[in-house]
């Protein structure tokens, strides 16, 4: 189980095998010095730089004292044609493992070397010079560990290229046994294929594994004693920091958080990496034992994003560009998810006066919302006045029609000859007149004054803190919001006016 | 802007004008000639008219009688009063204007009684005259007897229009009493008179009312309204030439007059009905009374716009003719004090009725000045003033005062 491994106890055992390519667990110690002083020795012989090459060997020597940087510095030598070196550094190879595989060839190779340097001192025909050195004559450093260690080993060279796949119940013809020992176990051999095996030991597995070893590289096993299997190595890097690495199931726990490295079972795999706000990142891939797999996650943004409405208002209704898509009820911010891109926010509240504005919904990112309604001015003084107004229009037109009325009578009167000067009806119909431009007057002016009062509005509108973007699940600004404030706004109702405090706690 | 929007605001019912009445009440139709000082209670109750002048007195006691020069304006303040002792102008009958007599003009005749506590010989008929001349009537020997010598209480007798009935046509006078039971005609120099003879079957009553008619059926038309009749004499003989009979108390108002070539009388009892008589076309038993027949039309007072119902209108209450659009031939005015003209109560009215046309006579005109209570129409009479004849009505109610109305029926500065 993978989530088994993250909380490894301390009685489970690990082997684990790197190949060339550097290992993550050990970034930074003496192991990986000497293997980039290895393969960058490896690397100059390739290109004939033999004493830059010796140099390189040396030195990954000083940083992890192992036999085969010796006689890789050897091999340099010798192409160098500094035999004396060659011959001082194959003795120290042959002193520093004396039981080396091939500790006879070498022997041999010191002499042929000690030959030619004294045909040399001598000024006579030299002797045959050693069979030039090649690039495969590098040798390779094999590094086989077990937690714990001391697990007995052996490690097995095939010799005849056309041999069976090594089985350890058979007579594995084909096969050479080149270095006896237990872990922590490290060997010097040539380029070929090997077999590795570390037998049935107290109460752990046998485990082994091919090992394809290449000139001048340092390969490193660890062993998974308790499963008895040799493990692969994943590292899952992401450009979102922290995304959530799943492994195999989605369901489960997550493997890790990025970037994240660690081993896990050679075998078919599914790795999906998840950000909020991100799309998710799937891939599948197959790994074998001893393999490392990089695999970098590079997460895109969602297309949506989401607003979270509140407000000062104990229940208001949201629309979005026209569509009605909630209403926040006074308790947990309005969560309404939309397309990025700019979108006209419309939130109604009773009493209230409507918030209308464009907010940028943010590509994969949340954005807080805080509604901040202003009370809708007060129109009572304004119907007031219409009423009025309506009023006194009404009484100057009954009175001017009275006075209309008389007017007619008194003019058909005159016509008909029958109209005295101190007709009573003339100051009547005067009185008329004049309450009817009275009333029109006022009637006019309450007009005016309720067209004005519905007209004018002292007060701001309704408006909105927009926050900045914040990626899916950040608590961060709604902590900020929480600290203790108090504040101080205006505030106008039912016609009265006064100011307002509050506090935040 | 401002002005613009009052306009506009006014244009609404175009009534922002208070001072429009200015314009509709100066120079008006109607003229009002307030009271005198020397006329008591109910000024405008009694009126007459003639030589362009205007004489109006109140009703019934202690009303004198103040003469005004008709005109347009009229003048607003008498020319001269008559009978300014009220005490002695007690239940003057209608002054009733007398052509010329002894050379003078503008003058009328009227009851005259005396002085409560005076006995002097003034009493009677007396005729005066606008260049301030007075003369006195001569007057049967029963009248004077029973209305002017007996006491201190003449012509009190009854309640109606007083103890003596007036009229007057062309050059001639006509008197009678209702408490002598008699009737007589004056001379034309109003020296001398003779008594009709009263029928028999006329008694009661009989003298109330008179007409003076001329044209081609001369006639001295003598009322008894407690019977409804109303005897027919020949001015000239003073014979009796019929009578005709309406239910009583028809015959309380007379007035004659000639218009189109026929002698009309016009016959009220004062309560809503006016008969207006060819005289011409009556068939006449001289030993009897007989119904008019289709020689006598009923005017009637309808309802209009103005005038909701003619009930307690009083229509009838006075009659008057003239001319009063001009055109040469007469209209008739009837007077009802009564009337409740729009809605206001008593204000009263003059029906000015043409008599042109085939079918009778016809409303032509509605004059009233609708005001509570002034009872205008409670006298009436015609008065020439430029080229026709003005109506002149009494408002003896709340304003006392004559109501002249100068426009008539020929639309002029003032109608418009």
């Amino acid at each position: 189980m993978l989530g088994g491994r993250r909380r490894t106890p301390r009685w489970t055992w690990l082997l684990a095998l790197a190949l060339a390519a550097p290992v993550a667990w050990a970034e930074g110690s003496a192991i990986d010095a000497a293997k980039r002083a290895m393969e960058e020795g490896q690397s100059l012989y390739a290109e004939k730089k033999y004493a830059e090459a010796a140099a390189a060997f040396a030195r990954a020597y000083s940083l992890s004292p192992y036999a085969a940087f010796l006689f890789n510095e050897g091999v340099s030598h010798e192409r160098l044609g500094d035999f004396e070196h060659a011959v001082a550094t194959f003795q120290r190879y042959l002193s520093a493992d004396p039981t080396a595989p091939d500790a006879e060839s070498v022997r041999a190779r010191i002499r042929k070397l000690e030959a030619a340097i004294a045909a040399k001192k001598e000024q006579r025909e030299p002797p045959p010079p050693p069979p030039a050195a090649k690039e495969d004559d590098m040798r390779a450093l094999v590094l086989v560990e077990s937690d714990p260690a001391g697990a007995p080993t052996e490690v097995w060279e095939r010799v005849d290229p056309g041999a069976a796949a090594f089985r350890a119940e058979l007579d594995n013809a084909g096969w050479r046994k080149v270095m006896t020992g237990a872990t922590p176990l490290a060997a010097t051999l040539q380029p070929g294929k090997y077999h590795v095996v570390i037998d049935k030991w107290r109460t752990y597995n046998r485990s082994e594994s091919d090992v394809e070893v290449a000139a001048g590289r340092v390969h490193q096993f660890k062993a998974n004693l308790s499963q008895g299997k040799f493990m692969a190595f994943l590292r899952v890097t992401s450009s979102v920091k922290g995304a959530q690495i799943y492994l195999d199931d989605r369901d489960e726990e997550p493997w890790g958080t990025a970037p994240r490295g660690e081993l896990v079972k050679p075998g078919e795999h599914k790795v999906r990496v998840e950000a909020p706000g991100y799309d998710p990142f799937e891939e599948s891939f197959t790994i074998e034992a001893g393999q490392r797999r990089e695999i970098d996650a590079t997460l895109e943004r969602v297309s949506y994003g989401y607003l979270l409405l509140d407000g000062n208002a104990p229940r208001f209704e949201v629309l979005v560009d026209g569509r009605p898509v909630g209403v926040f009820e006074g308790q947990k911010a309005l969560r309404i998810k939309e397309k990025a891109g700019r979108h006209r926010v419309v939130a109604r509240a009773d009493g209230k006066k409507v918030f209308e504005d464009e907010i940028e919904v943010p590509l994969g990112q949340s954005r807080e919302v805080h509604v901040v309604f202003v009370n809708k001015y007060g129109r009572g003084a304004a119907w007031t006045a219409a009423v009025g107004s309506v009023a006194f229009l009404g009484a100057g037109y009954y009175l001017g029609q009275k006075s209309n009325k008389i007017y007619d009578d008194m003019k058909a009167d005159r016509a008909a000859g029958r109209l005295t000067g101190d007709d009573a009806r003339a100051g009547k119909g005067r009185a008329y007149a004049l309450g009817a431009d009275g009333a029109f007057a006022l009637g006019g002016v309450l007009a005016v004054l309720a067209t004005w009062e519905f007209l004018r509005d002292p007060l701001p509108p309704s408006g909105a803190q927009v926050d900045e973007p914040r990626d899916f699940g950040d608590k961060r600004r709604k902590a900020e919001r929480t600290r203790p404030s108090v504040a101080f706004a205006p505030l106008v109702l039912d016609g009265q006016r006064g100011l307002a405090i509050g506090g935040m706690f | 802007m401002r002005r613009l929007a009052w306009l506009g605001l006014c244009a609404v019912t175009a009534s922002c004008s208070w001072s429009r009445y200015d314009a509709l009440t100066k120079d008006p139709p109607v003229v009002l000639l307030e009271r005198p000082a020397s006329v008591g209670a109910r000024f405008g109750a009694a009126l007459g008219a003639g030589d362009g002048v205007v004489i109006a007195g109140g009703q019934p006691a202690q009303a004198g009688m103040a003469l005004f020069v008709a005109g347009d304006p009229p003048a607003a303040t008498p020319v001269t009063s008559t009978c300014t002792d009220l005490s002695r102008c007690r239940s003057t009958a209608t002054p009733t204007h007398v052509p010329s007599p002894q050379g003078r003009s503008g003058c009328f005749v009227a009851g005259i009684g005396r002085g409560e506590a005076t006995l002097d010989d003034t009493a009677g008929l007396v005729g005066t005259c606008v260049d301030g001349g007075a003369f006195k009537l001569p007057v049967p020997d029963s009248f004077r007897a029973r209305v002017i010598e007996p006491g201190l209480m003449p012509f009190s007798i009854v309640g109606f229009d007083g103890v003596v009935a007036l009229a007057s046509a062309g050059n001639r006078l006509g008197a009678g009493s209702p408490e002598t039971h008699e009737a007589w005609l004056y001379a034309p120099d109003l020296a001398s008179f003779s008594v009709v003879p009263r029928p028999a079957y006329a008694v009661k009553s009989y003298g109330m009312a008179v007409a003076v008619v001329d044209g081609p059926t001369p006639t001295f038309a003598v009322a008894a309204p407690a019977g409804g009749l109303v005897v027919l004499h020949d001015p000239v003989s003073g014979a009796a030439r019929g009578c005709i009979r309406r239910a009583a108390p028809w015959g309380v108002v007379m007035q004659g007059f000639t218009d189109a070539g026929k002698s009309w009388l016009a016959v009220s009892d004062a309560a809503g009905r006016v008969d207006l008589v060819d005289l011409a076309a009556l068939a006449l038993d001289p030993a009897s009374c007989v119904e008019p027949g289709v020689a006598a039309r009923a005017l009637s007072c309808a309802a209009t716009e103005d005038l909701a119902g003619c009930d307690g209108a009083a229509f009838g209450f006075a009659l008057a003719h003239g001319d009063l659009d001009g055109d040469g031939d007469q209209e008739l005015l009837v007077g009802a004090p009564g009337a409740n003209v729009r809605e206001v109560p008593n204000g009263g009215a003059v029906f000015v009725f043409d008599l042109e046309g085939g079918d009778g006579p016809r409303e032509t005109l509605f004059l009233s000045d609708a005001q509570a209570e002034d009872q205008l129409g409670s006298a009436i009479t015609a008065a020439r003033v430029g080229g026709h004849d003005v109506a002149v009505a009494g408002v003896p109610g709340t304003r006392k005062a004559l109501a002249v109305f100068l426009c008539g029926m020929s639309p002029g500065a003032r109608c418009k």
